[in-house]
């Protein structure tokens, strides 16, 4: 008799356990919804961004070489960023300190990190080199001031009586060296208006 | 006084027609289309340099003239001119003689490892050329009759006037040259 009754301390225990772990269980599937969270706090203005109208504006500014010269129509930018987004851009941009390429575009970003520019443009690119008069036009254009080459996509080149056309290209500032790559395409240059 | 100032026009007349004739028409290649996968541009070298590589199609419109190559180089002799192409790497070329009116009257087909298409007395010569024992081949088809004549590995280089539409095949031998039109 009294070893029949032996083992029952460790069957209530071995059944207290198994309660306990199944109440753990449901909780976690019948979890409790979270309490809600408080509304978003409406941002301040900040105060660093600001927009500009018939603006332009030299990089770098008070200091020679001169880098870029920028006219835009209008824009925004911020103070944290270094960024200016630009719309209706019209661009000088130097080579050697002296005027090299003219640039139009419908948008743009102009960036500054440092003593690196960069200038992203996009929407009906037309650059015009200013001594050889070789014409340029993209969708797309990058130039980086630490490297002093352009990147252009979709873009459509007219020098020296050819018209080429590509994908994308690099270019030299000058625009005497260049590498399409995509769709290359190459014949006689329609006159260029 | 008038007889000499019209004669004097008149010369003036004929030397300006013959400057607008022969100014840049005889160095220049026909009008032409070239697409590719990659293109390198060098205005700066001289000649100018354009490089086209990977699935190069050179195209023009006189007698439907068509060059597929994995290179071509372009030379240009001056600004606005393209004087000569060089195309490598199997090169398969393709043209469609014409009759005095105009008329499709025989298609030429041929490959080489090496084809340049140039000016040459102000007329365009298609070059096939041997490369590595590999000799050019050569397929003429009359238009009218079907008959092909195949001139392939008749000869280490072949010469195609598309102005007077004459082939000439040359054999290189050591340093001699023997020629058959």
């Amino acid at each position: 008799m009294r070893r029949r009754w032996a083992y029952l301390p460790w069957i209530v225990a071995l059944a207290s356990m198994g309660f306990l772990l199944a109440g753990c269980a449901r909780r976690q599937i019948h979890a409790d919804p979270p309490p809600p969270s408080p509304p978003p706090e409406e941002k301040a203005p900040d105060s660093s961004r600001f927009d500009f109208e018939g603006y332009s504006f030299v990089f770098p500014p008070e200091q020679e070489p001169r880098v870029w010269e920028v006219k835009t129509r209008r824009g925004s930018g911020g103070t944290d960023d270094g960024k200016l987004t630009l719309e209706g851009v019209e661009c000088t941009l130097y080579r050697d300190g002296k005027p090299a390429l003219r640039v139009t575009a419908r948008t743009g970003v102009a960036a500054v990190e440092g003593k690196a520019a960069r200038l992203a443009l996009a929407g009906g690119v037309k650059a015009v080199e200013l001594t050889r008069h070789l014409v340029l036009r993209a969708e797309q254009f990058t130039w980086l001031s630490s490297e002093n080459r352009l990147r252009v996509a979709k873009v459509r080149f007219i020098g020296d009586g050819l018209e080429h056309a590509a994908d994308s290209a690099d270019f030299s500032m000058d625009l005497t060296e260049g590498a399409f790559q995509g769709h290359v395409m190459t014949r006689s240059a329609p006159a260029e208006p | 006084m008038r007889r000499l100032l019209y004669s004097v026009l008149a010369m003036c007349a004929l030397l300006t027609a013959g400057a607008g004739l022969f100014a840049d028409g005889p160095t220049a290649l026909p009008k032409f289309e070239i697409t590719a996968d990659i293109m390198r541009l060098d205005l700066k070298k001289t000649p100018r340099s354009l490089v086209y590589e990977r699935n190069v199609v050179y195209t023009s419109p006189l007698y439907q003239t068509r060059i597929t190559c994995n290179r071509l180089e372009t030379n240009a002799t001056s600004t606005n001119a393209i004087s000569a192409v060089t195309a490598t790497g199997n090169v398969v070329f393709a043209m469609t003689g014409e009759d005095e009116k105009g008329k499709p009257t025989y298609r030429v087909n041929g490959a080489a490892p090496l084809l340049t298409y140039s000016m040459q007395n102000g007329e365009p010569v298609i070059r096939l050329v041997k490369q590595n024992d590999i000799q050019p081949s050569l397929i003429i088809t009359d238009l009218a009759s079907k008959a092909q004549t195949d001139l392939t590995g008749s000869g280490d280089v072949m010469e195609y006037n598309l102005q007077t539409q004459t082939l000439e095949v040359k054999k290189v031998k050591m340093a001699s040259e023997g020629s058959g039109k």
